[in-house]
């Protein structure tokens, strides 16, 4: 078992490999998880990809995923960039702090931005009356909330690392902070950005329960799409394609990140 | 550290074999909508029995489709409304009830509503309804003109372009299009590519400010909503709680003349491992004293006559909305037609949602 | 320029603070209906008690989260011993695999694993939930345990085999002591995951097993409903802090004791 590290390969056959085969066999033939029968190629799922419903929905993720990614790194970088430099002797606190957020449920502090943006609201109680349930801002500031630190712990990790000796070498090079920061720092911490661009925009693309509930039904991203067609309609073989659809996505852009990070240590 | 994986050890042990163990009566997987028994009923069935029940909520009846396709769970008795049992009896999902395991079930003291609804159905023989209801129009009554355009236009209130109401809809393409479908004329049940392209048109170009299922009472009540198409039940239940607690209601339904009316039933999958524990729960949920205490915790109509008048008369409600199907009023049973059809309304529903 | 920094800092613990903040305000109101604000009360920490199914479904989430976080550590540790048994370049590629599940999205994944499961035929209920939360947990205990583990598998365990250490011995007397520390890491970062999901829960739930998200999800707008559930948030949120806040005067008592012996 330990000799050819089999038993993790077969580990990732039947959980990594096994699903994308399913995923595959289900979108370009007629099996299916469903039913039993001859298999047989059958491309009708592919439609879905030159359907309108399909069209939208990817444009309105792309345009989420924009958003929030950008907001979360304008806030983002700054945040991590301040920790890293920090001599605070409760610096790791700070950092600590950002991580105790994910223990609280995630669906319910979706439900309490849901619960504020409706007209009638607690916030009464304070003169306050917000109407923003299905506009863009609501989910932008509902995805923001909620994917911000993973913005921040990989951009801090890079950070965290760098040499501060290096920093030294870049000030005598660089007088001026702005180039020492555009020529060196930001350089260095590219792989640390892509991998938070990577944790936000895809969630951001993907998640169906923060759009469904913070824009009444109104907002259907991907993750939509596939929670639709798997639950509600049992089109299996449609869910497939779009999940493959996302999951190729999502090997290009960890292929980008690959670049800068052989071995994945910006993930965590 | 040797405590601490010890201990470790001994909680796996434990909650494997906790997982593992199963009372003296055995277990009974049960799949139902949320809200939809009165909790009660389950702890005293236990007790009664010795068997355990294990309950499964889901949203609709596709994705009750999807579970019993999925054969993830064997689940041993699911309530599904009657378009699904014809699909189910089709495919050969479901079997045939042992009615004489059933001895509570007295079918002439079902409602003669529901008596129309199932006899003749194909799925006459695997059933026995559990409660049925229409869709309609619930509505705040401290919005001014409101209940009157209701009750002059019907559904036509939900499909107004530039509506001055806040509109909630039933995030279904069944419920949905079904009510543009009827307020059109048509029927829900129509095939016609056209008829169903009208709908998707009103639907897409009304102005929906929310889609959702069991909230859309409570946002009408909040006075988020103003109108919303619900279920029945969904608005009898707040009515219910509302007089439990003495509050003001500030709230009514309307069921159009033109709308659907629908009956859920126990039904048994065919891969159930515990078919005799099913028919001991069927047999239990009729009897006519649980019958009426689910009826005074559920809001939809009792399909037995005894119950219905006595739920009736308790909370003294209008008979006209109450009983599904009041004399005289066209009401649209859904069918199922083939899995195209019901990919087709998915469709179009996705079309007009996403504008 | 500080002044920048600062607020940006503020803004960005505003934001991530501010729905907990409202949690805890929900959890002490004292009407049942959460858009109205009608006095101060703590009847919803006493409710958590008496909710039965939200209480399972309490027990639920912990139980995997604890039972997953185990046994994925176990597992995760192992499958980095193993990672270094293979060629540099194999060992790339399999670290890569293994990475998907943390880039995929949530949604891709839990499709596929619901697909592998009703394949393989897995029970939905606690096997299916418990599976489902080794599986996306393992990457995250591989990818904190191996950095370290490279660095020990050159330089202390092949010493403690130059001392003449057999392997097995050499591996649980000089490794494991030093990779505590990073397993720990990797299974807070387990537990946290595991805490908090809903939508691969979501997928393979069944036979009655929620936990906290899935009791959530079908109770909204229902009558089943019940705001204990933000008293129940609420309570982790200070159990969290209070741990916190303990680390911090540790670290300060560290600190102070560092200078006392300067």
């Amino acid at each position: 078992m330990f000799k050819k590290a089999l038993a993790f390969r077969i580990w990732l056959f039947v959980f990594i490999v096994g699903p994308v085969l399913l995923l595959v066999l289900s979108a370009l033939t007629s099996y299916s998880i469903l039913r039993s029968g001859p298999i047989q190629v059958e491309f009708d799922a592919l439609s879905i990809l030159l359907d309108e419903i399909f069209i939208q929905a990817f444009l309105t993720s792309l345009k989420f995923a924009g958003y929030v990614t950008v907001i979360s790194l304008l806030i983002g970088y700054p945040v991590a960039y301040t920790l890293s430099q920090s001599k605070s002797p409760y610096k790791r606190l700070y950092i600590l702090a950002l991580i105790v957020p994910v223990w609280s449920n995630m669906l319910l502090r979706i439900i309490a931005f849901e619960k504020l943006f409706y007209p009638d609201s607690i916030l009464n109680l304070f003169g306050i009356q917000l109407d923003l349930i299905g506009t863009d801002l609501a989910i932008v500031i509902g995805m923001t909330s909620i994917y911000l630190p993973f913005m921040i712990f990989p951009i801090y990790a890079v950070l965290e690392k760098l040499d501060s000796r290096l920093l030294e070498a870049a000030s005598d090079l660089y007088a001026h902070p702005f180039k020492r920061f555009w020529y060196v720092i930001l350089p260095l911490s590219a792989g640390g950005i892509i991998s938070g661009v990577l944790m936000t925009a895809l969630p951001a693309m993907t998640t169906f329960a923060l759009p469904e509930r913070l824009s009444a039904g109104n907002t259907i991203l991907l993750g939509n799409l596939i929670e639709n067609y798997v639950m509600r309609t049992a089109q299996v073989d449609v869910a497939s394609v779009i999940a493959l659809g996302l999951l190729i996505l999502m090997i290009g852009f960890y292929r980008v990140l690959l670049r800068f990070d052989a071995e994945g240590e910006t993930l965590v | 550290m040797k405590k601490i994986w010890i201990s470790i050890t001994l909680l796996l042990l434990v909650t494997v074999l906790s997982a593992c163990g199963q009372s003296d009566g055995g277990t009974l997987n049960v799949l139902n909508w949320g809200d939809y028994i009165n909790p009660d009923l389950i702890t005293r069935f236990e007790e009664e029995t010795g068997i355990e029940v294990i309950y499964d909520e889901v949203g609709s009846n596709e994705e009750m489709d999807v579970r019993i396709q999925l054969a993830t769970t064997e689940y041993d008795l699911m309530v599904p409304s009657d378009y699904m049992m014809d699909k189910w009896v089709q495919e050969g999902q479901i079997q045939p009830l042992d009615f004489d395991l059933i001895p509570n079930y007295d079918a002439n003291n079902l409602m003669a509503g529901v008596v129309d609804l199932i006899d003749g159905e194909r799925f006459y023989d695997y059933t026995v309804p559990y409660f049925y209801g229409t869709i309609g129009l619930m509505y705040n009554t401290n919005v001014e003109g409101l209940a009157e355009a209701i009750e002059a236009r019907g559904f036509g209130v939900l499909f107004d372009q530039d509506s001055p109401y806040a509109i909630g809809m039933y995030d279904s393409p069944r419920d949905a299009l079904g009510a543009a479908l009827m307020h059109l004329g048509y029927s829900p049940n129509t095939e016609d590519a056209s008829h169903i392209q009208m709908a998707e048109t009103i639907l897409k170009f009304a102005n929906i400010a929310a889609y959702g299922e069991d909230d859309l009472n409570n946002r009408v009540i909040e006075g988020n909503l103003d109108v919303a198409l619900v279920y029945s039940g969904d608005y009898f239940d707040e009515l219910y709680a509302h007089e439990a607690e003495g509050l003001d209601v500030n709230f009514a339904y309307y069921a159009p003349e033109r709308t659907n009316v629908w009956v859920d039933g126990f039904v048994i999958p065919e891969n159930a491992n515990n078919v005799e524990a099913a028919h001991a729960f069927i047999n239990f949920m009729v009897d006519p004293d649980n019958a009426l205490d689910n009826a005074d915790y559920v809001g939809y109509t009792p399909v037995f006559t005894d119950t219905y008048e006595t739920i009736l008369a308790d909370f003294e409600l209008d008979a006209s909305i109450f009983n599904p199907i009041p004399s005289g009023q066209t009401r649209y049973i859904y069918q199922f037609l083939s899995s195209a059809h019901n990919e087709a309304l998915l469709e179009a529903f996705n079309r007009a949602k996403s504008n | 320029m500080k002044w920048v920094f600062r607020s940006v800092l503020s803004l960005a613990y505003l934001v991530i603070y501010f729905p907990i903040v409202i949690i805890a305000f929900l959890s002490v109101n004292e009407s049942a209906r959460d858009y109205v604000f009608t006095g101060f009360s703590l009847k919803w920490y006493a409710a958590i008690t008496e909710e039965a199914a939200l209480l399972e479904a309490i027990i639920n989430t912990l139980t995997v989260a604890f039972l997953s976080t185990v046994i994925a550590t176990i597992l995760g540790t192992l499958f980095t011993v193993m990672l270094f048994q293979v060629k540099k370049r194999l060992r790339l590629r399999l670290l890569m695999l293994n990475n998907i599940p943390i880039v995929n999205p949530d949604i891709v994944t839990a499709f596929g694993l619901l697909s592998v499961m009703s394949v393989i035929g897995i029970r939905f209920g606690f096997p299916s939930m418990l599976l489902a939360h080794v599986f996306f947990s393992v990457p995250f205990v591989i990818l904190t345990v191996y950095p370290k583990y490279k660095t020990l598998e050159k330089e202390v365990y092949e010493a403690a085999l130059d001392l003449g250490a057999p392997p097995i011995l050499a591996w649980f007397k000089v490794v494991l002591p030093e990779l505590k520390g990073v397993m720990i890491a990797g299974a807070l970062i387990a537990f946290t995951m595991s805490i908090d999901d809903f939508v691969i829960s979501y997928f393979v739930y069944g036979s009655g097993y929620q936990n906290v998200s899935i009791w959530l999800y079908s109770r909204l707008g229902r009558r089943t409903f019940s705001p204990a559930i933000y008293a129940y948030n609420t309570l982790i949120m200070v159990v969290t802090a209070l741990v916190m806040v303990a680390i911090g005067l540790t670290i300060r008592k560290e600190k102070m004791h560092e200078k006392n012996m300067d």
